[in-house]
């Protein structure tokens, strides 16, 4: 069933604040239209690496996970702004921006696009930042691609399109 | 169109329910054994159907969530005396939150503070209900 780029959104952001998103942190407040600088992203969810729970699960998240705050953003591609290196480094540039301001440890940037072209390709695997994982998913074909960061490839295993 | 949500939040009752039944149960234990015990079981009937109507009264009164909106402002109602309203148009912002046990609110934030609608308890789609509140703020700017 081919799902429209919104529904799509809509997906990912129930999944990662009710669904598999869970087991990567505690996404508990979403935003819509959320900007940042001049990027406007369409999703921004806040969340924490320690997880809450009842009795044993929170006494075992205590000790053992860490106390970060992280962030997830969804961003939507269009025939008219494709993704391509210098706008892909806007949006990290603002979501940096965002985790100095915020002391967020690691983000999350998910890409809704059409078409995974060349320069689309070399733009998100060319991602060295440790810090952000990055993940562009087809909309038509649901393929999708993710840096090579630790994040990035972690993600990938947790959003099902 | 005015928009009205109202459901009987059970957990809610059953905590006022709790309430009272420990009350009475409380006051069976300090009553002497030979009182209580040739009418055990018409004292505990007498306690739960007394605990039913005592704490839907207490529900009633304390807990009960009612919820009205409709295009320009919206009203929400704890009990019968905390009642809130406010405009849409006192809104600048909208996120969706969720509590460590899994239930949905609204956030509606208002210089740098938020007004919280707590839309599990009250039976609205969360994420329906977080776009129908962000198309009714930003049609008021």
């Amino acid at each position: 069933m081919s799902l429209s780029k919104e529904e799509l959104i809509s997906r990912i952001e129930r999944e990662i604040m009710t669904g598999r998103g869970r087991w990567i942190a505690d996404f508990n407040e979403s935003f819509r239209d959320f900007r940042i600088k001049d990027v406007k992203f369409d999703v921004f969810i806040k969340g924490n690496t320690r997880m809450k729970g009842f009795l044993l699960s929170r006494l075992f998240s205590h000790f053992l996970n860490p106390n970060y705050e992280v962030a997830f953003f969804i961003l939507s591609g269009s025939p008219e702004k494709k993704l391509d290196r210098k706008r892909l480094q806007r949006s990290l540039s603002s979501i940096r921006w965002h985790m100095e301001q915020n002391y967020v440890k690691w983000s999350w940037l998910v890409v809704v696009g059409k078409e995974i072209g060349d320069a689309t390709r070399n733009a998100v695997e060319s991602i060295s930042d440790q810090t952000v994982g990055v993940l562009y998913v087809d909309s038509d074909t649901k393929q999708m691609i993710h840096c090579n960061s630790y994040l990035g490839r972690q993600m990938k295993k947790y959003i099902k399109v | 169109m005015a928009h009205l949500y109202s459901p009987t939040q059970l957990s809610s009752f059953f905590k006022s329910f709790f309430v009272i039944f420990a009350i009475q149960a409380f006051v069976v234990l300090l009553t002497p054994y030979e009182i209580v015990d040739p009418i055990r079981a018409q004292i505990l009937i007498f306690n739960i159907s007394t605990s039913l109507i005592l704490g839907w009264v207490l529900y009633k009164r304390a807990s009960h969530l009612t919820f009205t909106y409709n295009e320009n402002d919206l009203t929400l109602r704890r009990g019968k005396s905390d009642v809130i309203n406010h405009r849409w148009s006192d809104f600048s912002k909208v996120s969706l939150a969720r509590t460590e046990h899994g239930e949905f609110s609204v956030r509606l934030y208002r210089d740098g503070d938020f007004l919280e609608i707590p839309v599990s308890k009250l039976k609205l789609d969360p994420f329906l209900f977080r776009d129908e509140a962000k198309k009714l703020i930003e049609s008021h700017r």
